[in-house]
């Protein structure tokens, strides 16, 4: 399945995928100018985390065995047959907040104006991504598992992080990080 | 034939993964309600007005059709008749089992007081009794709602909005007595006052008046609050009649191993009915939850169709919004002494996390949820903190446990 991937050595903390991901994907202008003045501010479904030097852009993994899946009692949290990737129906999603619990990478966002939960769907419905289409560095790549394990492999001896694909079901254990799998 | 006891969420999670796991043996879900699945979750919102019933739906008899699943809406299934592997339905129709599921859920709970049982006394589980709330709340002016919890405070916010006055009233000391502390309660009994709903705490209910036939009121602390309308919501306790009169082994639900099987071999239960084992503290419990309900229906299926998935416990949490206020509560969020217990308190966001043993053992985030899965879910992986400031920070994220 396709995914946005993370190169984590390549992430300067710069923030341009959280603007880019809140202007296209949330606000009503779509243009950076305009959307800083608008209420309630554009929310980004991905966040870029941690300490300088060690920040990493999280967002939806979309889980194989997705725990939100499970715990939606509404239907709103969906997975595309086809791309595999998991998004929220926001017509009826209830705010009940069972995903927000559940995630365990807080990939869901809790909208306190809309009610409703919001999160990455990879762009679904885009050409590309925002969040890939605007890192500057290239830290943030789409494209298959396989393709995306050979190139950190093709990177020996650095350290990259990647979420394994099965995290989330409760008998997994929640989730699985592996650093790279370089070397193995 | 593989036959499925009860429509709700582990009932049709269950059949469906049936389905799909063992394609040539029949299926069918028998089921005592006579809409569709839906969610129990929508139905304050029903009764506010907010939604119409069809809203709910999650699925209907076609849908389980198409999937190649016989469903029997309202039947009720009488009797198990263990020694002939059948069951006995309610129409006198007969049905042989190879392997069953009892998905029989929960059933709320009416506590033993004088006139609880006159018109216009409700309980909330079902959308029938949704249908029936909503329609009383036409002539209703004032009602009283009894019990704190989930479903208690949910239902008077509903009842507010239709327009009546409402009094919640509590025997325990505070609103959701499971998921919350002192101070959260307090925190969320304000937002819920705020709305315009009366709360009374530390107040059991003594009686239910009667006047010409109907509720007029209710008797609690020596008072007598008026009252047109009166919901139970003092909680609900697993459906297990069947299981008990056909000898399964039951607790206060029915007994269940790591394959949610029971004491039958070819009698299983998941979801509110069934009694699993607590992973962080070994006792037997029934976490009485829809993601409980999903997770166990798909082991128990797996189980069925002969596969070796096991149910490892979930902790017992709950997510929810009540009066503008988002809460998520998972684990132990009391503590005992020994504990460390970190809060903060910013922006009107109250944030706890307790630890044991350099282990989280409880969430519990008011206000402010974000991130509260990343932390809920170190308590079941029993991971050891070793930096332990952070977690109740805005901040904290995913992050923070890959930073090496
Ligand atoms: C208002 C409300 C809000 C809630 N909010 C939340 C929430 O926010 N988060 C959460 O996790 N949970 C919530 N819950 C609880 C959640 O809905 C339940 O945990 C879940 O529905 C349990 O599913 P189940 O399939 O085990 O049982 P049920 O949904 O109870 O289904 C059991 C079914 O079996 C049928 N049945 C029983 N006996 C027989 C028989 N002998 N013959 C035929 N049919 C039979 C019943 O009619 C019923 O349809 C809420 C519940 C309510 C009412
Ligand atoms: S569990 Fe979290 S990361 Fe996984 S699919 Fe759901 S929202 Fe995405
Ligand atoms: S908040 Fe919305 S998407 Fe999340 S579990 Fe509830 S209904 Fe589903």
């Amino acid at each position: 399945m396709k995914r946005v991937w993370v190169d984590r050595d390549k992430c300067l903390g710069c923030k341009t995928c959280e603007l880019q991901c809140a202007v296209e994907r949330n606000s009503t202008s779509k243009r950076l100018a305009l959307a800083v003045h608008e209420d309630p501010r554009p929310a980004a479904r991905v966040g870029v985390f941690g300490p300088t030097g060690s920040s990493f852009p999280l967002q939806c993994r979309h889980c194989q065995d997705a725990v939100c899946l499970m715990a939606c009692p509404s239907g709103a949290m969906q997975r595309d047959p086809e791309k595999g990737t998991t998004f929220v129906a926001q017509d009826k999603c209830r705010g009940c907040w069972m995903c927000v619990m559940s995630c365990p990478f807080g990939a869901v966002i809790p909208s306190a104006q809309f009610k409703t939960a919001m999160k990455c769907d990879a762009c679904m419905n885009m050409e590309e991504a925002a969040c890939v289409a605007s890192c500057p560095t290239g830290a943030l790549v789409y494209g298959e598992e396989d393709a995306y394990v050979k190139v950190l492999a093709a990177k020996r001896g650095r350290i990259a992080a990647y979420v394994s694909s099965i995290p989330g079901s409760p008998q997994a254990q929640a989730m699985g990080l592996d650093f790279s799998k370089e070397g193995k | 034939m593989y036959i499925v006891i009860g429509q709700g969420i582990a009932g049709s999670t269950a059949a469906t993964m049936l389905r799909k796991q063992d394609p040539h043996t029949p299926v069918a879900v028998i089921t005592n309600e006579l809409h569709y699945v839906y969610s129990r979750i929508d139905l304050p919102d029903i009764i506010a007005g907010k939604y119409e019933p069809a809203a709910s739906v999650l699925r209907t008899a076609e849908d389980f059709a198409k999937a190649g699943i016989e469903c029997l809406m309202g039947e009720t299934a009488v009797a198990l008749l263990r020694d002939e592997k059948a069951v006995l339905l309610s129409s006198g129709r007969r049905f042989q089992y190879d392997k069953l599921l009892l998905a029989t859920g929960s059933l709320p709970v009416v506590p033993p007081v004088p006139g609880a049982g006159a018109p216009g006394v409700y309980s909330l589980w079902t959308l029938q009794q949704a249908g029936e709330i909503f329609d009383a709340t036409g002539k209703a002016r004032s009602a009283v709602v009894v019990g704190a919890g989930l479903i208690g405070l949910k239902t008077a916010l509903a009842l507010k909005k239709r327009g009546l006055n409402v009094t919640v009233i509590e025997k325990l000391p505070r609103l959701l007595p499971r998921q919350l502390d002192d101070e959260a309660s307090d925190m969320l009994a304000e937002s819920v006052r705020e709305e315009g709903v009366e709360i009374l705490v530390g107040m059991g209910v003594d009686a239910i008046s009667v006047d010409s036939g109907a509720v007029s009121g209710v008797n609690a602390g020596g008072r007598v609050f008026p009252a047109d309308l009166v919901v139970m919501a003092i909680g609900v306790k697993p459906n297990i009649g069947l299981a008990v009169a056909a000898g399964i082994e039951t607790g206060r639900g029915i007994t269940v191993d790591e394959f949610q099987r029971t004491s039958d071999p070819d009698v299983y239960a998941a979801g509110d009915a069934a009694e699993t084992l607590d992973p962080l503290t070994g006792d037997r419990t029934i976490p009485a939850s829809w993601p409980v309900a999903v997770a166990q229906g798909r082991i128990a299926a797996s189980s069925m169709a002969g596969g070796r998935a096991t149910y490892d416990g979930m902790v017992a949490m709950n997510a929810v919004e009540i009066g503008g206020m988002p809460l998520v509560s998972i684990g132990d969020i009391e503590g005992r002494t020994g504990d460390e217990v970190l809060v903060e308190r910013r922006n009107g966001a109250y944030r706890k996390v307790v630890i044991r043993d350099g282990k989280i053992r409880g969430v519990l985030f008011l206000g402010e949820i974000r991130q509260a899965g990343v932390i809920g879910s170190l308590i079941s992986r029993r991971v050891e903190i070793a930096e332990v400031e952070r977690l109740t920070s805005p901040h904290f994220s995913y992050a923070d446990l890959i930073a090496v």
